[in-house]
């Protein structure tokens, strides 16, 4: 799937070939490169004293930052734009586990929070707006609090 | 008058707390003065409709919680072949009148069929719609309907509407963008996959969303629909939270270019009656610690419709806060920090606010609050208003779960966890536990005079 979609994406294809299958949660900052490739949007990296934010600037409008830690791990993704990014995509391998642990209907079209020993996802939705964020609490350095997030 | 009586209550008060054989060296304190007097105007003609607290219609595979529903109905344009819909939820944080295509009506399944709307630059097709929600997606046909409010009688006609699982849109995985979570996506779970087009994946017969906004995607120009998201090449989901698709009879569907003008898009049905039209009053009586709305016994309150326009409505006392025109916020501060994208939205089932020193519960309830059972946290923000008007919201928290042990269904003092930032996305929401004891008025934009949205209470 990968492969045929860097085919497709021409010129960016040397940089896909390289990249890891999945990127966003728990991925390095190489992968960083991949969701804004495959989100074809803007890349601005703001670097920190104990992470790195990678703000990527999707042509629909929303701002994904993918924080990036002094190791080099993605220990948190946040969006905030007119619609829902590719969730899969942000959360990577952490997906999985989030899609399991959610049960039955939750019935609020506005907040959805699913949480699992590893990893927290909050998905937010309010008029024309789609926020959330999610974080790997293992990753998450020590001296940054979950207020820095953003 | 009335400083006459203050002197002949207090003494009887002193003298009341003296008996039963305790020493008498110190005096009560005085009562606190009792909290302005909330008016709840009563269901009827012209423009009050009977809202409820209840557990929802009895598709629901789990009790709604904080939901507050009014009954809808619609009617085929031009005609008197009607259906009222009971259970539909009052949403003050969307845009728009959904209705389900399974829903069960008091008189047999809902079976109107309503007219579509054609596609304007291709008229053998008819309009569909994928709207995003913070949980799943819903998709279904765009149709036309006379909408009639049974209490108020309010009404209006040629109502652009959602009708969510209608056939006629067809496989939301066959639209073009699809309308269901990429595969991988953590949405793509639970019973429903993310996925809400039958009631008891939705939570309610329909939604009635009277937020803010006269449409539910652009006030005044067309619903382009923006950069699909997509894994690799395909598959895809639509950029935007509302986008309309054009659908063949087979049905085919795929995402529109720039024909769905203001008028074609689903609307805010309260902005389209001839009167009382500018905004919605939200009034639902203060319930105890315990809650309220048992069944069978639902809350009782009203949704009353209009601002300013009639003898019922006036703005009085309340305080205006006007809100960001293109996103329908305010700012609020609680306990030093700042949260740029606050609302107030009776369509979330609680108050939702970051916090970190609140546990959220255990699993499955982890989208709400579990302080220590047997303990309340209050706590105190101060909302502000684009025009820099300012208003105390005070509310309450106690563990959910405790809550959740009795059979009650509304609760002022349930909450949930956010999304916690630095920066403009911090949010507070007060939901339904707030509207609880307070008349809660949304005004709506108004694109003639470009007035700004605003909250009051």
């Amino acid at each position: 799937m990968m492969k045929l979609s860097c085919a497709l994406l021409g010129t960016l294809a040397a940089v896909c070939i390289s990249a890891p299958a999945l990127a966003g949660l728990g991925g390095d900052a190489t992968s960083v490169e991949a969701d804004r490739a495959n989100m074809k949007g803007a890349l601005r990296v703001t670097p920190g004293v104990d992470y790195d934010i990678h703000e990527i600037q999707t042509p629909a409008g929303a701002v994904i930052h993918e924080y990036v830690s002094a190791q080099g791990k993605v220990f948190a993704v946040t969006w905030h734009g007119p619609g829902l990014p590719n969730l899969g995509q942000l959360l990577g391998s952490y997906s999985a586990q989030v899609a399991k642990a959610a049960t039955g209907p939750h019935y609020n079209h506005h907040h959805l929070r699913i949480e699992t020993p590893e990893v927290v996802m909050q998905s937010d939705a309010y008029l024309r707006s789609r926020s959330g964020r999610a974080w790997v609490r293992a990753l998450f350095p020590q001296n940054v609090s979950l207020k820095d997030i953003g | 008058m009335r400083k006459f009586l203050a002197l002949i209550v207090t003494p009887l008060i002193l003298a009341g707390c003296g008996g039963s054989g305790t020493t008498s060296g110190t005096t009560p304190p005085p009562p606190p003065p009792p909290p302005a007097m909330q008016v709840i105007a009563p269901p009827g003609p012209p423009n009050v409709e009977k809202l409820v607290v209840d557990s929802g219609p009895g598709a629901l595979t789990t009790p709604a919680v904080n939901t507050a529903f009014i009954s809808v109905t619609v009617c085929m344009p031009g005609t008197s072949t009607c259906q009222t819909i009971d259970h539909i939820e009052v949403d003050t944080g969307s845009v728009g009148l959904r209705i389900l295509a399974d829903a069960v009506t008091s008189a047999g399944a809902f079976n109107l069929a309503l007219p579509a709307v054609k596609d304007p630059s291709n008229p053998s097709n008819v309009l569909a719609e994928c709207l995003q929600f913070a949980d799943g997606f819903s998709w279904g046909s765009v149709n036309t309907a006379d909408i009639k409010l049974p209490v108020s009688m309010e009404s209006a006609t040629g109502v652009v509407v959602h009708v969510i699982g209608a056939t006629s849109a067809g496989d939301p995985s066959k639209a073009n963008p699809t309308c269901v979570p990429l595969p991988g996506s953590p949405l793509a779970a639970g019973l429903c996959v993310g996925v809400e087009n039958t009631v008891p994946c939705f939570g309610a017969n329909g939604i009635l969303g009277v937020g803010p906004f006269i449409n539910d995607c652009q006030s005044t120009a067309p619903c382009a629909p923006l950069t699909p998201i997509c894994n690799g090449a395909s598959p895809c989901i639509p950029g935007n939270s509302a986008t309309y698709f054009t659908c063949t009879a087979a049905p085919a569907c795929t995402q529109v270019a720039s024909q769905v003008t203001p008028q074609l898009q689903v609307q805010n049905p309260a902005a389209l009656f001839a009167t009382d039209n500018n905004g919605v009053i939200i009034e639902l009586p203060a319930v105890g610690a315990s809650g309220a709305g048992a069944p069978p016994t639902p809350l009782t309150g009203s949704l009353v419709f209009g601002i300013g326009t009639q003898g019922n409505n006036a703005l009085g006392s309340a305080t205006k806060l006007t809100s960001d025109t293109s996103s329908g916020v305010i700012s609020a501060t609680l306990n030093s920090t700042t949260y740029p994208f606050s609302y107030l939205d009776s369509g979330s089932n609680a108050n939702f606010f970051p916090t970190t020193s609140i546990p959220s519960c255990p699993s499955p309830n982890d989208g709400f609050l579990c302080p220590t059972a047997g303990t309340t946290v209050n706590e105190s923000a101060t909302l502000t208003g684009t025009n820099s008007m300012t208003l105390a919201a005070d509310f309450s928290i106690v563990n959910a779960n405790t809550l959740f042990g009795g059979s009650n269904t509304a609760f002022s003092n349930l909450a949930g966890s956010s999304y916690s930032a630095s920066g403009p996305n911090n949010s507070l929401d007060l939901g339904l536990s707030f509207f609880y004891g307070h008349n809660v008025f949304t005004g709506f934009e108004d694109v003639q005079t470009m007035g700004a949205p605003y909250f009051a209470y």
